[in-house]
């Protein structure tokens, strides 16, 4: 896995998708938090108000922001729909007879894209908002660090089974249009309907809720929910990954 | 050390409606440059495929190197497989679609990187990206990449697609050397049936998924050698009187009428003996048998 990881970290710096992608991410960063650019900046779930907000309320935002994640999502369809399209996936594959850190060592991409998008938003916006406009706000790191992870897990959670969708049709599309569902809480909204109609149950009152991409600032009991509802989802994605993988044939 | 690089057992593979390969029993002894023929659609492909983990088998199972793949999870590491398409990311130059392999495999030395690149002819490319290479190039690259591991074992499936003849003599040569001075076993596929014959040490013939000959290069030779065909009204007796009367023994009987001669005998001896005999003698040509032209005998035609 380790050196399946080496391997990616290589390509990802050495592919073009790449380079667009940071670019597109700080270009998108600076319009977001420039008070006088007017960007839209908020999903159904997530709000910045350039005009009058700070670093750190910048910080608990972008992370759940539909730009945010659909540039990370793409990023990572891309990457793995290239290896398909390709056929490198024949060069590299067949010599990875654990398909479960097979599964996990593409996940590892996804977490990758991740961070290094994170930090993007992280030094821009420091500049922006913090350095030029002189706004940093308040923040607890350890509450951030929190916060930051869970919202990691969930985004990976999603990421598994935009793999899923890679592995089964060897093509983007479906992901594609997983990824506009998932970051404008178009699928949310589906399942809100779901459970409201056919079980009488407050989505809001239950984790799945926060699935959407919603976090309260602070640590409650709801980070736990949202916690094992993650890792339950990125359980099965994972598995369903590593099956898929080994069932499969690499044609 | 075992003896064979490659065996399968009643080995299939079956799609929805089709048999791609058909309960194939084969062994490819260490050290062989095996040639697998067929016509397309005949499952060779489909065999290498299975064989390097690309695809799972519906039956039967197989070993590489006396082992089974889930009994050695390394097992593949000691084979290259180039089957189909090259598989090379357009974006990137081929030192780094090389090094991306290489560094998936745990292999880190530039150096050998550099090297495999000089040696398949591929090394002057520089920063040019693999999506601007034409189709020879391409497959120069993906057999380099086959080698990054230092396999043991080569499964081939067409290399020389897209290659120009020089560039074909090159691949030649470097599969040649290979078998020979690193005593790499390799199975190789192509249809220029020709070419084949100049590297190829034993050979496989696939038809409709099964494996219906498996010859050595010797055999092969024996087969297709020069012979004289004679066209008599009786090749029953015909056959008796070479024997009695002129001590021919390399000979065959292909129908009623017809026999071929493989011993080197003038043909006006032969003529004169059976006209003398009381056996009509209809007509009398020398012949030899090409690669293709056996390969056509036994399949029907090759697409």
């Amino acid at each position: 896995m380790l050196n399946m990881l080496r391997s990616d970290l290589y390509r990802i710096l050495h592919i073009r998708s790449f380079k667009i992608g940071v670019f597109i991410m700080s270009i998108m960063t600076i319009c977001l938090t420039m008070p006088s650019v007017n960007v839209m900046s908020n999903t159904a779930f997530a709000n910045y108000d350039a005009q009058i907000g700070n670093f750190a309320e910048y910080l608990y935002y972008f992370p759940k922001s539909a730009i945010f994640m659909i540039i990370v999502m793409l990023m990572y369809v891309i990457y793995l729909n290239e290896e398909y399209t390709s056929g490198f996936i024949k060069n590299v594959y067949p010599y990875q007879t654990d398909k479960l850190k097979l599964s996990i060592s593409r996940l590892l991409i996804f977490v990758i894209y991740y961070i290094v998008f994170s930090f993007i938003n992280i030094i821009f916006s420091l500049i922006t908002v913090g350095f030029i406009q002189g706004r940093f706000g308040t923040i607890s790191i350890f509450d951030y660090v929190i916060y930051y992870l869970i919202q990691l897990l969930l985004a990976t959670a999603v990421g598994s089974f935009l793999e899923l969708f890679i592995h089964l049709s060897k093509k983007n599309i479906v992901s594609t249009i997983l990824i506009f569902l998932y970051t404008f809480g178009i699928l949310f909204g589906m399942v809100y309907i779901f459970f409201q109609e056919w079980f009488n149950l407050s989505v809001y009152e239950n984790a799945i809720y926060y699935l959407s991409g919603t976090l309260p600032y602070r640590i409650s009991d709801v980070y736990l929910n949202t916690m094992i509802v993650g890792i339950f989802a990125l359980g099965i994605g994972v598995l369903l990954n590593m099956v898929i993988l080994k069932k499969k044939d690499l044609e | 050390m075992d003896k064979y690089a490659i065996e399968t057992n009643l080995l299939t593979k079956k799609y929805r409606h089709t048999t791609a390969v058909d309960q194939i029993s084969l062994q490819i002894v260490q050290g062989e440059i095996f040639g697998l023929i067929g016509e397309n659609g005949a499952g060779k492909s489909t065999l290498m495929k299975m064989l390097s983990g690309m695809v799972n088998s519906t039956s039967g199972d197989f070993k590489i190197f006396g082992h089974k793949p889930s009994e050695d999870k390394y097992l593949y590491r000691r084979m290259g497989v180039l089957i189909e398409e090259a598989g090379l990311l357009g974006s990137m130059t081929a030192f780094d679609n090389m090094k991306t392999k290489a560094l998936a495999l745990g292999c880190n030395d530039d150096k050998r990187l550099c090297e495999l690149l000089e040696l398949c002819d591929i090394a002057h490319t520089g920063k040019k990206k693999v999506k601007t290479f034409s189709m020879g190039m391409k497959q120069r690259l993906a057999i380099a990449m086959t080698l990054i591991q230092d396999p043991d074992l080569l499964i081939l499936d067409e290399p020389t697609n897209g290659i120009d003849p020089k560039g074909f003599e090159s691949i030649r040569k470097l599969l040649i050397r290979l078998n020979k001075e690193e005593r790499k076993t390799i199975l190789i596929s192509s249809h220029i049936l020709e070419e084949l014959n100049k590297v190829a040490t034993s050979y496989g013939i696939m038809k409709k998924g099964k494996l219906i000959e498996c010859v050595t290069n010797e055999e092969l030779n024996q087969r297709c050698r020069q012979y004289l065909q004679i066209k008599v009204d009786s090749s029953s007796k015909a056959s008796m009187l070479l024997e009695q009367m002129l001590s021919i023994y390399s000979y065959a009987v292909i129908d009623k009428n017809t026999l071929h001669i493989f011993d080197e005998v003038s043909s006006d001896k032969i003529i004169k003996m059976l006209v003398m005999n009381d056996i009509a003698v209809y007509s009398c040509m020398l012949n030899s048998q090409s690669l293709e032209e056996y390969f056509l005998s036994r399949n029907g035609g090759i697409e």
